[in-house]
């Protein structure tokens, strides 16, 4: 059983680092789209940018699963 | 399987001016040849010009299809049509008429949208009990409007209480007339801006029946409804002869536009060529599988000498593949296509990009739904052939991990009726679920760093070739380390870092702890597959509950179980596609891949 204490640092872990991935992919997002709509060979570059901060996430995740399992 | 763009051969060709439609035509048949623009690089020759009568074949190429255009969308005719022989010249006059035909067609039909503005407004003037137009020919000190508005009641009372103006109105029009001095007319424009209504001055309106040649309004609306009547009449006739011919001759006159776009294409590709007083200079490059052809067809014109040459970078890029794998060279098209001389990686994206997608996704009911999807837009979305083709692939695989994870829309069993065996639970069993997305990680970016060492061996760059390999041996040397070979495990360590170092500079020395990052960031396969899989269970859980509950419960439950997966379907099929697509172009493109070719298009018939 996950001590109450536990599961709360694991939903925070993931929680706060998806408010700052979310954050920094809304900036880097309306730019991408900015380039894209003048020029749609953009999109594989604006994608590359705009996805980078989700590994953030990841981070949190794994800090999550490593909090549930100790 | 192709790991490489085909190779390229740059071509220029000099020939006498007699032979230049002759050449054209030669190398329009052949369509081998990428025209390269020539841009005064040769003092001694000048930019060439267009062929005789380009500009005429483009007129007349571009008036057939604005016509095809108009008829397909009017007389909605399908674009489907087969290729038959035409003569450009004899056919083109008499197709000619018939566009000719429809221009007049169309004009009718904006002189029919007049005539019908006109009889409005005389009804208008009509209904308010103006019979005769010569009935105001006295005011010439006053302005006087026929208006028409929806608040037309509440501006005729309001205006009336303005001094000196008068205001002739019925009860059952929304139009009206106002009259005032012309000294008033600031005043009167202030007090309209509160309201909609559009006016008119009525002298111009009444000129404007001066056609009709009478002054009482009945004859004046007839005469207007008997030429609309005329009109629609030629209209009708003009539609259907226009229509019929193009429906009847659709083959004949499709091909027809095409020979003139191929006309058109030919005489202008004079654009791209470079002249002297007696000679022509054409570049380009050409697939090196097909120089002998080319040369061996170009030898058959007299005075021509042709000059081949190794393509260098700036030569386009030709991506040549067997028909399992071209259709994912459409994934490159939305990122850049490979250089020449560089790794193209489609072979390999169509093997890992099925099976990334598939342990995302791993569930057989949203496999199947993914199949469905793809076959819906391939018969119903044209050019959809490629994405269909991946999509097939991608559900076929989430298909077999659904196998694995024994999954069918989150329940274990397909409708209760057959119990799935479950060879992986990657539900609970989520620790081991981390390693396997870490180690399809490694595997995948290692793939990765071994293409860049095959580019750098191939371009003779030794440097980088140890470079690229040493980030191989510099996971190896950690792996060492964890299973305590310490010592071996460091040497190799700091050789690594030092070949890094030498390969890539500084540059490569910060990139060292982004490939924690990049390794770490397979755990969104796991991520993106568990919040799949935990919400196809929280519906079916949810709608189990409702169920059992009674009458209405069954159908709310069977709803919410409907909703829930047509939901959780689109969800399973956009985030797998896009975060497998952030895997190989953020983590595995960024080790070997150079972007930035010019697509391969060869001069001759689309």
């Amino acid at each position: 059983m996950v001590e109450p204490i536990s599961a709360i640092a694991a939903a925070l872990a993931v929680g706060i680092c998806a408010v700052g991935a979310g954050y920094a992919e809304g900036k880097i997002g309306v730019a991408a789209v900015g380039a894209m709509s003048e020029n749609e060979k953009f999109f594989g570059k604006g994608l590359i940018m705009t996805v980078l901060p989700e590994t953030l996430v990841i981070f949190g995740l794994i800090i999550g699963i490593m909090i549930l399992n100790a | 399987m192709n790991l490489y763009p085909a190779k390229m051969k740059k071509v220029e060709i000099f020939t006498n001016k007699k032979n230049k439609r002759k050449i054209i035509d030669l190398l329009y048949s052949l369509k081998m040849l990428h025209l390269k623009k020539y841009n005064k690089e040769i003092d001694f020759v000048d930019l060439s010009s267009p062929l005789n009568s380009a500009e005429t074949s483009a007129s007349k190429y571009l008036k057939l299809t604005s016509a095809i255009n108009l008829i397909l969308k009017k007389a909605k005719i399908n674009d489907d049509y087969q290729t038959v022989p035409v003569n450009a010249g004899n056919y083109y006059s008499l197709v000619e008429k018939e566009i000719d035909n429809i221009k007049i067609m169309e004009k009718l039909g904006e002189k029919l949208i007049d005539l019908d503005t006109t009889i409005i407004k005389a009804t208008g003037l009509k209904k308010i009990g103006v019979n005769r137009t010569d009935l105001f020919s006295d005011f010439k000190n006053y302005n006087i409007f026929f208006a028409n508005s929806s608040q037309a009641k509440d501006i005729g009372q309001e205006i009336q209480k303005i001094k000196n103006v008068v205001v002739y109105s019925s009860s059952n029009s929304d139009n009206f007339i106002f009259v005032y001095p012309s000294k008033m007319q600031k005043e009167i424009s202030n007090f309209l801006t509160a309201y909609t209504s559009k006016e008119m001055n009525l002298l111009s309106l009444i000129e404007s029946f001066d056609d009709a040649k009478t002054n009482n309004i009945d004859n004046i609306i007839a005469h207007y409804n008997r030429e609309k009547l005329e009109l629609e009449k030629k209209r009708v006739e003009l539609k259907k002869e226009g229509f019929d011919f193009f429906t009847k001759n659709k083959n004949k006159i499709f091909s027809l536009r095409d020979l003139l776009k191929e006309e058109v294409c030919k005489k202008q590709s004079g654009i791209y060529f470079g002249e002297t007083r007696n000679t022509i200079y054409i570049s380009g490059w050409v697939p090196e599988e097909n120089i002998k052809l080319l040369e061996a067809k170009i030898s058959t014109l007299k005075d021509v000498y042709i000059e081949l040459t190794v393509a260098k970078e700036n030569a386009p890029v030709f991506l040549k593949h067997n028909e399992s794998v071209k259709d994912y060279d459409f994934l490159l098209s939305f990122y850049e296509l490979p250089k020449t001389n560089t790794i193209d990686p489609t072979a390999i994206m169509a093997f890992t990009f099925p099976l990334l997608f598939g342990l995302m996704l791993g569930d057989i009911g949203y496999g199947f739904m993914v199949l469905l999807i793809s076959l819906f837009i391939k018969k119903r979305m044209k050019g959809t052939g490629a994405i269909s083709k991946i999509l097939t692939m991608c559900g076929t695989s989430s298909i077999l991990f659904g196998i694995i994870f024994g999954e069918f829309f989150g329940a274990e069993s397909i409708f209760g009726l057959i119990h799935l065996h479950v060879f992986f639970h990657r539900i609970h069993e989520i620790n081991t679920l981390m390693m396997i997305c870490i180690g399809v990680g490694v595997l995948h970016l290692n793939l990765g760093f071994f293409l860049s060492a095959l580019k750098h061996y191939k371009n003779e760059h030794y440097l980088h070739f140890v470079g690229s390999l040493a980030w191989i041996m510099l996971q190896a040397s950690i792996a060492l380390i964890f299973l305590n070979y310490t010592y071996t495990g460091l040497i190799l360590a700091l050789s690594s870092v030092v070949l890094i170092y030498k390969a890539d500079g500084i540059s490569g020395l910060i990139e060292i702890p982004g490939l924690l990052g990049n390794i770490l960031s397979y755990m969104r396969i796991m991520a993106v597959g568990l919040a799949s899989a935990y919400l196809a269970i929280l519906v079916n859980e949810q709608a189990l509950t409702l169920i059992s509950s009674g009458t209405i419960g069954i159908i709310a439950g069977i709803l919410l179980l409907v909703a829930g997966h047509t939901f959780n379907t689109i969800l399973g099929l956009i985030s797998p596609f896009i975060h497998t697509l952030r895997l190989h172009y953020v983590e595995f493109f960024t080790k070997f891949y150079e972007g930035g070719g010019e697509k391969y298009n060869p001069f001759g018939k689309e």
